[in-house]
């Protein structure tokens, strides 16, 4: 057996121990959270933030071309353009909170020290642990984009606007990259600056100051949607896109040269 | 035969040199390293594996350095401290993760997994999570994939703690005979230990090797020198240690043990044990081997 081949199929099966929790959390995420975002929007759109409500108003005006705003417009437009944001955060967070906690845990447990005497590279390691976390990333996106997207066209069918699923669709897809982009953080995080996995930021859904920088690729472009709506929410995700496509580079690029020091991994 | 030699090798963390100037053949048998904490015993380990690279020095197997060709890293089995044991899979999951990962497939482990478990008495929990096993259980696992590696190199950092006497004596009797054609790398805090199963002794202090000597020299150094260790017992342990030909007196309820150095005192206490005595207390009054350490 080839070195990155047996390394590949050992991270598999150390992936199977992840099927069941992040399966789980996913699932009651996606439910959960995307449910309580649509029925917030046609129920009680007052307890969103004033910055959301502006931006609401104003996307709203922009993508139905009215100027008598109703809940369920205001629902029309959480559903297609604050869904797929929404369901890429909570998919990135699920699976970056994931891996910190699992690679930390590794390298604290001497996983890493005993896979260092092994022989095998540092760029077989490597791959290894891409390939495990592109697994619980799909664990994580895949059951939350099907339960969202599921909401979304019950709701926009039962609004009878099902002309903008497409708008939708495309949102979802663009995002798609961006939550490869913060699981390779999470990674070029734990090993080079591993001592940010024991700081925690005291903000409930995200604890680990870790797992709050590796969804910044996401979580600024939702940002910027909030508070420049003026900027269609096509543009904003296709930047997104961009910048995560170059960024997945440019850490795949970085990643074997900044961990070289192989005793970093085990000793801090 | 393959060979492991760190020739001039200085070493350490970051800025930080634990380890200085160490020139050291390790020949087939076992070698027990020794020393007190923060001596180096565990970044020699990790040197002669290839985790740490020599600031100044070389680590060669076979005349070869390990950092130029990490192919070499076939020849070492490396049981670290900590057991490297992920929690959330069983102990089979744990062991075929780093065969995978070592490039061995599930198939030439087959057999000699069950033969290993059985001896290690882990065929029971095989099929159990890593995180619901005692932290002897742990070790065993640990070693079972050592073993299953059937490396001509094997370094243990201290594979008998938290083990009870019958597991560890277990242990050390397979070690002992892997150690007839291979090299072994033992480190224990135990001095008791190291005598019993070292080949050769070497003391590690500061970084640096102040003794490397056959077991049999280092006893000869030892020789009619007693230790002498306390016992508190409950129950009467005097047909023990006569049978074991201890000359021992008794003040206020401790036993006072004069015993040869080699005295294997783990199975001098299951003997107490068996014989219906219950141990309270232990206490090393004098252990002439310690002695060596301080010089």
């Amino acid at each position: 057996m080839s070195s990155i081949k047996g390394v590949v199929k050992a991270y598999v099966l150390r992936a199977e121990a992840c099927i069941s929790p992040v399966l789980r959390l996913s699932v009651l995420l996606g439910i959960v959270m995307s449910t309580l975002l649509i029925v917030t929007g046609l129920y009680a759109p007052n307890l969103y933030t004033p910055t959301t409500r502006h931006a609401l108003y104003i996307l709203t005006k922009e993508i139905l071309q009215t100027s008598q705003i109703s809940p369920k417009d205001i629902t029309i437009v959480i559903a297609t353009v604050f869904e797929p944001f929404f369901a890429a955060i909570m998919a990135t967070f699920v699976a970056s909170s994931y891996l910190v906690n699992t690679i930390g845990k590794d390298k604290f447990s001497g996983v890493f020290e005993i896979l260092l005497s092994y022989p095998i590279s540092i760029k077989d390691l490597l791959i290894g642990l891409i390939m495990f976390s592109i697994y619980v990333a799909a664990l994580s996106y895949i059951p939350i984009t099907v339960i969202a997207t599921g909401i979304v066209v019950t709701t926009l069918s039962y609004l009878s606007s099902s002309q903008f699923l497409n708008l939708y669709i495309d949102l979802t897809l663009l995002l798609l990259p961006s939550v490869i982009s913060c699981i390779l953080i999470s990674i070029l995080i734990v090993f080079t600056i591993p001592k940010i996995i024991r700081v925690r930021t005291g903000m409930l859904p995200i604890q680990n100051l870790a797992t709050l920088i590796s969804i910044l690729p996401i979580l600024v472009p939702v940002l910027v949607l909030n508070i420049v709506p003026t900027i269609p929410p096509y543009v904003i995700a296709l930047s997104t896109f961009t910048s995560s496509i170059v960024l997945t580079a440019l850490i795949l690029l970085i990643l074997p040269r900044v961990i070289r020091p192989l005793e970093l991994i085990i000793t801090s | 035969m393959v060979s492991l030699y760190l020739d001039h090798v200085y070493a350490g963390y970051q800025s930080k040199i634990v380890l200085n100037d160490i020139t050291i053949e390790f020949d087939k048998g076992i070698t027990v390293l020794l020393g007190p904490n923060g001596s180096g015993k565990t970044t020699l380990l990790r040197v002669c594996v290839g985790i740490i690279r020599p600031a100044r020095g070389k680590v060669l197997i076979d005349g070869k350095s390990i950092f130029d060709d990490i192919s070499l890293k076939r020849y070492i089995s490396y049981l670290p401290h900590r057991e490297g044991l992920i929690d959330e899979l069983t102990c089979l999951k744990n062991i075929l993760f780093y065969m995978y990962a070592r490039g061995i497939s599930d198939r030439d482990v087959k057999k000699t997994i069950h033969e290993y478990s059985i001896r290690l008495g882990l065929e029971e929990i095989l099929n159990r999570n890593v995180s619901t096993l005692s932290r002897g259980q742990r070790r065993k696992v640990a070693l079972l994939r050592v073993l299953l590696e059937d490396s001509q190199i094997i370094l243990l950092d201290e594979p008998t703690e938290g083990l009870d006497v019958v597991s560890r004596n277990i242990i050390l009797d397979i070690i002992r005979k892997l150690s007839l054609d291979r090299t072994v790398i033992y480190v224990t805090h135990d001095l008791d230990e190291a005598l019993l199963i070292g080949d050769r002794i070497c003391v590690l202090k500061n970084g640096r090797i102040v003794l490397y000597d056959t077991k049999d020299n280092v006893m000869a150094r030892l020789s009619g020198r007693k230790r002498r260790v306390g016992i508190i017992v409950k129950g009467d342990p005097a047909p023990v240690f006569e049978r074991f030909g201890i000359s021992y007196t008794c003040d206020k309820g401790m036993w006072i043990l004069d015993i040869d150095v080699n005295t294997d005192l783990p199975t001098l206490l299951v003997e107490l044990v068996n014989h219906g005595c219950k141990i309270l207390r232990i206490v090393d009054i004098y252990n002439p081997l310690e002695d060596i350490l301080k010089e």
